[in-house]
């Protein structure tokens, strides 16, 4: 028993020995970003007010459209998943649509929306994330294993319940992996929506003017600069919570 | 003593047939007939792919697709132990045994005390905030067994539940179920491929014949408990059960 007890408490202090390197390993790699970025903004001529104001133009657009991306995914995949003949009929619609080029969307919009230029990103914006998204949450609903959704009838678990204590934590890593594409392409896509267009505060549109003015330094510092806030993002935000939700899947 | 006392579900001409895009596919189980009485461990055996476990969700309620009709006694709550545990990931030990308890609405005062007595009827003490990928097969299933008798339930259906367990596991877990049977004195049905199992625990076992599967004989296990595996008597009905389903193949 004794012994037991001994070889529990060093497994213990294995574990936290473990977290504590990682978590320093962490915070040497994160230090040394910021530290980099700080440099780079300050001695590279980059005029770094506009740089991160634009960051978080950008950043704000990125996240009102993921979250409306997320919702509607969600929803959408709740919904054709629900019953096998709703998933016949439109799933094979949502893959066609997944395939049309977003940007295609900008002519049309443009000429619909002319003046609401926040509205037509944000709104193509969503459109573009929503696809990795959504067909993450579809492959795990369609993944699931029997034996769970049966326990959870057995005990109960119907409605909103259901949906809180269930299917939601159980398609919380889709959600993220789901999330974490769609965040990537959200980024991509914004760069090229800030320039087409023509807001006056992006880091699309800032990053656009250093390159008609063909200051092509600041052009890289720059866009090494948005790849070191973007990496610092999943760092800090994203690859946490995966590891999180990750942590006890696939357990029986 | 179970054995005479009163039908609380009863099977009446009950078939079974999947359904492939709508059409009318292979037919599992077809007029099956028998009787479950209160307080009774009933055994379901048969060849592998009879519908043992297709019967098992048709009776809990899973499956309302079948022909036939399965009347139970108002009132009943039931509870069900799983093959591959189906324990909830992301909730501890805790969480997973208390689950049906919240979501029908009891408080968090009464969840905590009922699961702690859960725990310690199935020896999960110690383990309430671990998570299931942190259990052996054993103390997973153990957790699926807390889970299911926490509800307090008048039937426990239990599909195959120590047949993802290595034999010394299960022999455990068997002695303490049957301990928890003669404490609690709910209705047990128990769905196996092992005749072993069936004469160890059973007051009566259903015999099924090969798919589709129909009820081939109803044994009454009468040897006196607790049961002595290695007895002439324990064998001779274990022949006569394996020959029961063999020959139903």
């Amino acid at each position: 028993m004794r012994f037991a007890a001994g070889l529990h408490t060093s497994r213990r202090h294995h574990v936290l020995k473990t977290k504590r390197l990682g978590s320093l390993i962490a915070f040497v790699w994160l230090a040394a970003i910021l530290l980099i970025l700080v440099l780079l903004l300050r001695t590279s001529q980059l005029d770094y007010r506009q740089f991160l104001d634009g960051f978080a133009a950008s950043l704000a657009r990125t996240s009102v459209a993921y979250v409306v991306a997320l919702i509607v995914g969600l929803i959408l995949a709740l919904s054709v998943t629900a019953q096998p003949i709703i998933e016949t009929i439109f799933l094979p619609i949502l893959d066609v649509l997944q395939s049309f080029p977003s940007f295609a969307l900008f002519p049309v919009l443009i000429a619909g929306l002319a003046g609401h230029s926040e509205t037509i990103i944000l709104a193509v914006l969503a459109l573009e994330m929503i696809w990795p998204i959504l067909f993450s949450i579809v492959g795990a609903v369609k993944n699931r294993r029997q034996e769970l959704e049966e326990a959870a009838t057995i005990f109960g678990a119907v409605g909103t319940k259901r949906l809180w204590h269930f299917a939601l934590p159980e398609l919380w890593p889709a959600i993220l992996t789901g999330s974490i594409v769609g965040w990537g392409e959200g980024w991509e896509f914004i760069i090229g929506a800030e320039l087409l267009v023509r807001v006056h505060v992006g880091i699309g549109h800032y990053l656009g003017v250093l390159g008609e003015n063909n200051q092509r330094n600041l052009l890289a510092f720059g866009i090494v600069g948005l790849m070191l806030l973007l990496f610092m993002i999943n760092k800090l935000f994203w690859l946490p919570l995966l590891r999180q939700a990750t942590a006890y899947q696939n357990d029986n | 003593m179970t054995t005479n006392s009163e039908p609380i579900i009863t099977v009446q001409n009950v078939s079974k047939t999947f359904q492939i895009y709508g059409r009318a596919g292979e037919t599992v189980l077809s007029e099956v007939n028998f009787d479950i009485r209160r307080s009774e461990f009933l055994t379901l055996i048969g060849p592998s792919g009879c519908g043992k476990s297709t019967l098992l969700r048709l009776l809990a309620g899973l499956d309302r697709k079948f022909t036939g009709t399965i009347t139970r006694s108002p009132g009943l709550k039931i509870s069900l132990v799983f093959q591959n545990f189906a324990l909830f990931s992301w909730l501890t030990v805790e969480e997973n045994i208390g689950f049906g308890l919240r979501m029908n609405g009891q408080n968090e005062g009464l969840i905590k005390k009922r699961v702690a007595e859960e725990m310690k009827l199935v020896g999960l003490e110690g383990f309430g905030n671990k998570h299931p990928k942190e259990l052996s097969g054993g103390m997973k299933q153990r957790v699926g067994l807390a889970r299911a008798m926490v509800m307090d339930p008048d039937v426990l259906y239990m599909d195959e539940p120590f047949s993802a367990l290595d034999a010394f596991t299960a022999k455990t877990l068997r002695a303490d179920l049957l301990k928890i049977w003669q404490q609690r004195r709910m209705t047990i049905v128990l769905v196996t491929h092992l005749v072993d199992e069936a004469v160890e625990l059973s007051d009566r076992v259903v015999v099924f014949s090969a798919r589709p599967g129909t009820v081939k004989e109803v044994i009454v296990n009468d040897l006196p408990r607790p049961r002595q595996l290695r007895e002439q008597k324990f064998y001779t009905l274990a022949d006569r059960l394996e020959n029961l389903v063999v020959t139903n193949n």
